[in-house]
């Protein structure tokens, strides 16, 4: 099995600290294109798709390992240790914070930090816990998933991909976007949206860093709250960033939050 | 003048990054219940169904900010009477005065989505056949290729039992009475040189009682090796109980004072109780007896609960259930990593000027093995040894 190939793994960077970037659910590793370039200099950046996702080979899938995010977090596990990186700053959007969250309690020497963006121990509301959403919202979300799909294949598709208007947005678009089989982008939806790692929390013993943006319906401030709380050794930060992609939105306000984590750890 | 966008029979709308509403137009005000412009300068997500904002933030967005654009795609919007509209999107996002500004325009499809929704369910129906089909068959080949190679296994165990019986035999009784008996006549040879007074043939004589008696620890551990398979019960063992007993067995056997074994109280595990037991022994014996003499013997046990695939050697099978992973570590003289796989091997010793016997080891192994669980070892010279061990907390069948 070669996992670089598996998981599209890409490497660059001048510095030997490694960064690796772990995009959340519904995306790729092209999300963090406006983030990685600050890191570039001093950092070993490493980003990958999921198997699933982006330029990962599909026919890796198998839907036992990855219905559940400890299958997930084999793959980051499995990454870290092809590449033999050692203290890895772990940066995770969305779903990904907690499968770092897994990684790190499996192999808490193989991390530095742990950098969450948007994240969430559990979708679902329970008794004396907001997670922000009903299960019925989540099955909602699967059908709304299931009706793009019928018109998701075409712009999905290579050919279109490739975007002579918009040159900005680089050639790497004409390889993959933000593509994921159907099939897979549901599972991994479930797996998502299902998971409860409330419980996993207090395993932890690698430091993190909790990114909370203002007004994001995906992981509202309590679910930031619960986090710091129950996470031992973790630093919150309130973004100005609205929404649940701030890597995205507003770039620079993330970098500097980051950069300031990182720098303050450091000395 | 008519705004023509306003009155146009297709809902406009525009926002900014952040999902501010810059515009709406009126047909879509109108749709969603509102007069006038109280939804100016809103979320975008006000007028979404919560599953549309998960949407909204997971692909919509994304999608229009690295792609530029989006077609075609199903949202459905939340009335201000909480009616729920559906519609199809079509999204361009343009820089106007270097402010990104993003363009859709949207259709009503609630005749649609009924067809839709007919053909999805079809689909559906179809794939899970199917998968259940190709899953039936899949199991089926599989069934057939286990049930020969369990029964050429079996075929190979019968025959090894009896080696292994026999094997036992010589080891626990044929092999125990030579023992015996040279310990016996070594000594009466002592006795006699003794009187005699030859010091250099009574040297050689203590040599062999030495090696006798080395043999006869040896056969006792292949005993226990042996017999490591015979408890068969498995029940919840209390880990904490079995490090105690394992700790007082060690400071018995090597009648110590003390042995500092530092834990916090650990769960129980669904196991087999006396080679738990065994296990710990050994791994505190080994700690004893490779320990560096300059420093007390210090053992420290942590532990972590994790979901793991339980299927090891099984490839693409996962289930993921609870497993504990503890980690013992002792501060002796530890090894160079590259002997690792060395050093389990049954009565290989490491060090010819320990008394190790190397049996201890093979135990651990085996135990683990019994377990369903994985060990690894890692040392480092003149530091200490840690061993990760990784257990399901309850033995599947």
């Amino acid at each position: 099995m070669d996992i670089i190939k598996r998981n599209n793994v890409k490497t660059w960077g001048k510095g030997t600290t490694p960064m690796v970037f772990a995009h959340g659910f519904g995306c790729d590793q092209n999300m963090w294109r406006f983030l990685i370039p600050a890191f570039e200099q001093s950092y070993k950046i490493v980003a990958f798709d999921y198997v699933g996702a982006g330029n990962s080979q599909v026919s890796a899938y198998n839907e036992e390992r990855y219905s559940n995010l400890n299958g997930y977090a084999q793959d980051v596990l499995e990454i870290c240790r092809e590449l033999e990186l050692q203290d890895v700053i772990f940066v995770g959007h969305s779903v990904s914070s907690m499968i770092g969250l897994l990684a790190a309690i499996k192999a808490p020497q193989l991390f530095d930090s742990l950098i969450m963006i948007g994240p969430s121990p559990c979708y679902i509301n329970d008794s004396g816990y907001t997670g922000g959403f009903e299960k019925k919202d989540i099955e909602e979300l699967l059908t709304t998933m299931d009706k793009n799909y019928i018109g998701w294949a075409n712009f999905l598709a290579p050919a279109i991909m490739k975007n002579p208007e918009r040159p900005e947005l680089g050639n790497e678009l004409t390889e993959s976007f933000c593509s994921t089989d159907p099939k897979i982008a549901k599972l991994f939806a479930k797996a998502t949206f299902f998971s409860d790692n409330r419980g996993d929390l207090a395993k932890v013993t690698v430091p993190s860093l909790i990114m909370q943006c203002s007004d994001d319906i995906i992981a509202p401030k309590e679910v930031g709250d619960y986090l710091h709380a129950h996470l031992p050794n973790s630093t919150l930060k309130v973004l100005k960033a609205t929404g649940h992609c701030p890597h995205m939105s507003e770039p620079d306000e993330t970098i500097e939050v980051l950069k300031e984590y990182l720098n303050g750890k450091a000395t | 003048m008519t705004n023509w966008l306003d009155v146009a029979p297709c809902g406009y709308l525009s926002f900014r990054d952040d999902g501010s509403i810059v515009y709406l137009n009126k047909t879509l005000s109108r749709w969603l219940g509102y007069t006038g412009p109280e939804l100016q300068g809103r979320k975008v997500e006000q007028i979404c169904t919560v599953a549309t904002r998960i949407f909204y933030n997971t692909h919509f967005f994304p999608l229009l900010k690295l792609h530029g654009k989006a077609d075609e795609i199903f949202l459905s919007l939340r009335a201000k009477d909480k009616r729920d509209i559906p519609v199809m999107v079509n999204a361009e996002r343009r820089i106007e005065d270097g402010v990104p500004i993003n363009h859709c325009v949207l259709f009503t499809i609630f005749q649609r989505q009924k067809y839709e929704e007919e053909l999805l369910a079809a689909r559906r129906d179809a794939e899970n056949a199917l998968k259940e089909n190709k899953y039936l068959e899949e199991l089926r080949a599989a069934l057939e290729t286990r049930t020969f190679e369990l029964e050429r296994q079996y075929q190979k165990q019968v025959v090894q039992h009896k080696n292994l019986k026999q094997f036992n035999k010589i080891v626990t009784h044929d092999l125990q009475e030579p023992i015996r008996k040279l310990l016996i006549f070594a000594d009466l040879l002592a006795s006699d040189l003794r009187e005699s007074g030859n010091d250099r043939t009574l040297q050689i004589v203590s040599k062999i009682t030495n090696a006798s008696n080395r043999l006869r620890s040896l056969t006792a551990g292949l005993q226990q090796y042996l017999t490591v398979d015979s408890d068969l019960v498995d029940i919840d063992v209390d880990l904490n109980a079995a490090v105690e007993a394992a700790r007082k067995k060690v400071l018995d056997g090597r009648k110590l004072e003390d042995l500092k074994i530092e834990y916090v109280s650990m769960p129980s595990i669904r196991g087999y109780r006396a080679q738990l037991e065994l296990l710990f022994y050994h791994l505190f014996d080994n700690a004893v007896k490779f320990s560096d003499p300059a420093r007390p013997v210090h053992i420290k046990i942590t532990w972590v609960l994790s979901d793991e695939n339980l299927y090891k050697t099984e490839k693409e099978k996962y289930l993921f259930v609870e497993h504990l992973r503890l980690n013992v570590s002792d501060n002796g003289i530890g090894f160079d990593n590259e002997y690792q796989e060395y050093v389990t091997e049954l009565l290989n010793k490491m060090t010819p000027s320990t008394e190790g016997l190397g049996i201890g080891l093979s135990i651990i192994t085996r135990v683990v093995e019994n377990h369903k669980g994985t060990l690894s070892i890692e040392s480092r010279k003149n530091i200490g040894t840690t061993f990760s061990i990784l257990f399901p907390s309850k033995i599947h069948e």
